[in-house]
């Protein structure tokens, strides 16, 4: 089966004042038509800057894209025209971003916004009129209470939790076919956090969209997602399926973040934070990007690149404690 | 809303008197004795007391500030000495000028500087933003008077494109008066040769006046849309595949353009002071011309008028573009 998004040995860089900041490298991630892959890692860590710069959302410059593929459904689409990347967006992919105060225009009405997205994404082929019963049928959809009164109003008089809902509805309206929901909860407080992931998660199920869900927050990728992408410092060390991740990590990156969760049992015990800072990416170390903070790291580890090591069916690791581990999958 | 204007018009009549209490104060503080002056250089002293006692010029300072007052609210501004007309008719012939010229500067300013601000910040640092920034930076340093004679030289002796100075040619005929303002006049009768060449004569001083006024504009819109294109509601916009020409000229530009009305408010103010330069350069029959020759010759009667009229436009532009904030800002509308 063809991957719905096929993003292979992609690296990206940021020319600044300062230098090249490598933010992205050679980072390889499959997704299958109907999968939901959750991104986790710390602020910084590239999670944002992949999933946009996979389909032309990063400005460039001052951004560079130095190597790599990105494929949908089998089509390459980074040396796409920045119209046919524009006309993807929305149609194919969509986005819902993290903070629903700044993610809406302020000065148009909640209507307004929906009728544009319904437009661009469907190119023009809808009159206002059609595009205004979609985008209400959406609201609806997304339990926005009061949707017809809702769509005249402007974003200020709407609360956090209700806008991230016009959010939810403008992204879905095309029905696309992969959704990338970027630290949807947030910005939200922990009750509305709740309503807003079961409604992606009920949204996700009927439309049969494929998600992937950016966050720092390893209960709501539990919840929400069949397989965990963790990123570290521009790579993914580790890619596996959820139940894999929480109960055999091997990583020692990912084992530091699981221990960093608080226990809901054993809160006197304190959590166990991962040493050291993360490494300068202007000039990033030629081994592994996480030696320096590793606790089981050896001088093999800082000579070269580290490649990425199937460890287990469907579960692969960039570690070098695995190198002799590799099976074939 | 109707609440805001009435009271925000209530504030500027008080607004108003206070900026007449420091021009009146000015007037009188300043060296030259008004009676003296408006008895003539041959009169008796006799003849001065009995100007100072009719005129009430013997009086305290502050019961002669409530006579002016008491005056100015029935339509008398006083008498002008070198026109030797009610000050109030000289300002309903030479005001309408002054304001055609303004309205028109401004609007230039503004028509141009928008769309050349937002030029310039969606090709930040290339060339079209250079040039653009090169125009902005002879704007704010170039003074208007030198630009002004520039213009005529060039524009008008050297190439003869433009008229050198005044309204209208002396053998074309007047519009009828309806506003004053000719090229209104010319245009509600439709005289359409008169209308040109009103308009015409317009263009280079509007030209002078404006450019300080359309470079700041250029420089304060370019970076508002600068800082505009980098918000989240752009990339959400951009993330939902709506085509850059509304992404820029909507959603960035209904944002950018808030901070840039406040200046568009403040230059409009400078522009009216400039009235004065220009008007001299170009000897064009506005107020600000008016207020140059009633200064030279001491007659300050004219000059307080014309500081109220001009204090009294600088007022109502900045009540119309906080309403322009209103108009266009849902979260202010929501507050008044």
């Amino acid at each position: 089966m063809t991957p719905l998004l096929s993003i292979q040995d992609l690296a990206l860089e940021f020319n600044t004042f300062d230098g090249s900041y490598k933010a992205i490298d050679h980072v390889n991630l499959d997704l299958m038509p109907g999968e939901t892959i959750g991104l986790v890692g710390e602020t910084g860590c590239g999670k944002s800057v992949l999933t946009r710069a996979a389909f032309g959302l990063v400005p460039t410059p001052p951004a560079n894209i130095t190597s790599g593929s990105v494929k949908f459904e089998g089509r390459e689409i980074l040396n796409l025209s920045p119209a046919e990347q524009r006309a993807m967006r929305g149609r194919d992919v969509a986005m819902i971003f993290q903070d629903p105060m700044t993610f809406i225009n302020p000065v148009f009405k909640v209507g307004t916004q929906l009728v544009d997205a319904v437009r661009a994404q469907r190119r023009g082929q809808v009159s206002k009129t059609e595009a205004r019963d979609i985008a209400l049928a959406m609201l609806d959809k997304v339990h926005l209470p009061n949707p017809v009164r809702q769509f005249e109003s402007y974003p200020h008089q709407l609360s956090g939790g209700m806008r991230q809902r016009v959010l939810i509805a403008m992204a879905l309206m095309a029905e696309p076919k992969l959704l990338i929901a970027d630290e949807p909860t947030t910005a939200l407080d922990v009750t509305i956090q709740a309503q807003i992931l079961d409604l992606i998660a009920e949204l996700v199920e009927d439309m049969g969209i494929s998600l992937i869900m950016i966050s720092h927050d390893l209960g709501v990728v539990a919840q929400n997602c069949g397989r965990v992408a963790v990123m570290y410092s521009g790579q993914i060390v580790e890619d596996a399926p959820v139940k894999q991740i929480f109960d055999a990590p091997c990583h020692p990156y990912t084992k530091g973040l699981l221990g960093a969760v608080p226990h809901p049992l054993h809160a006197s015990e304190g959590l166990k934070e991962i040493p050291g800072t993360l490494p300068n990416l202007y000039r990033p170390p030629t081994g592994c990007r996480f030696a320096d903070r590793c606790t089981h790291a050896t001088a093999a580890c800082s000579v070269k690149r580290v490649e990425q090591i199937t460890v287990a069916d469907d579960h692969r690791v960039t570690c070098t404690l695995f190198a002799d581990q590799h099976v074939d999958a | 809303m109707g609440q805001l204007i009435l009271r925000r018009l209530v504030f500027m009549v008080f607004m108003l008197i206070g900026l007449m209490a420091i021009v009146f104060a000015i007037s009188n503080i300043a060296p030259g004795d008004p009676a003296r002056l408006a008895a003539g250089p041959d009169a008796t002293n006799e003849m001065v007391e009995q100007i100072r006692v009719e005129r009430g010029l013997d009086k305290p300072l502050v019961s002669r500030f409530v006579v002016y007052l008491t005056n100015l609210a029935t339509g008398d501004f006083g008498t002008s000495l070198h026109t030797k007309r009610a000050v109030f008719d000289d300002l309903a012939r030479y005001f309408p000028a002054t304001l055609e010229l303004v309205v028109l500067s401004i609007s230039f300013a503004v028509l141009l500087g928008v769309p050349l601000g937002m030029l310039g910040a969606v090709f930040q640092n290339k060339v079209p933003d250079q040039t653009i920034r090169f125009i902005a930076v002879s704007g704010v340093a170039l003074p208007m008077f030198w630009l002004g004679l520039m213009l005529q030289w060039y524009l008008s002796l050297e190439w003869d494109l433009f008229p050198l100075g005044g309204r209208l040619g002396i053998m074309t005929p007047r519009p009828e008066n309806i506003t004053g303002m000719y090229t209104v006049d010319a245009l509600i009768q439709g005289d359409f040769r008169a209308f040109r060449e009103a308009f015409w004569h317009l263009v280079l001083p509007s030209l002078a006046l404006s450019l300080p006024a359309l470079a700041s504009i250029i420089r304060v819109n370019r970076a508002e849309m600068l800082e505009t294109l980098n918000k989240d509601y752009i990339l959400n916009a951009q993330a939902q595949g709506i085509g850059p020409f509304r992404v820029v000229s909507a959603y960035a530009l209904k944002n950018a353009i808030l901070p840039t009305l406040a200046i568009i408010g403040l230059r409009f103010g400078w522009m009216l002071g400039g009235t004065v330069l220009v008007e001299s350069v170009f000897d064009f029959p506005g107020v600000g011309l008016y207020a140059t020759k009633a200064a030279v010759n001491s007659d300050f009667d004219p000059i307080v008028a014309v500081t109220l009229v001009l204090g009294a436009s600088f007022m109502l532009v900045n009540l119309i573009i906080d309403l322009a904030y209103a108009l266009l800002d849902p979260r202010v509308r929501s507050q008044i």
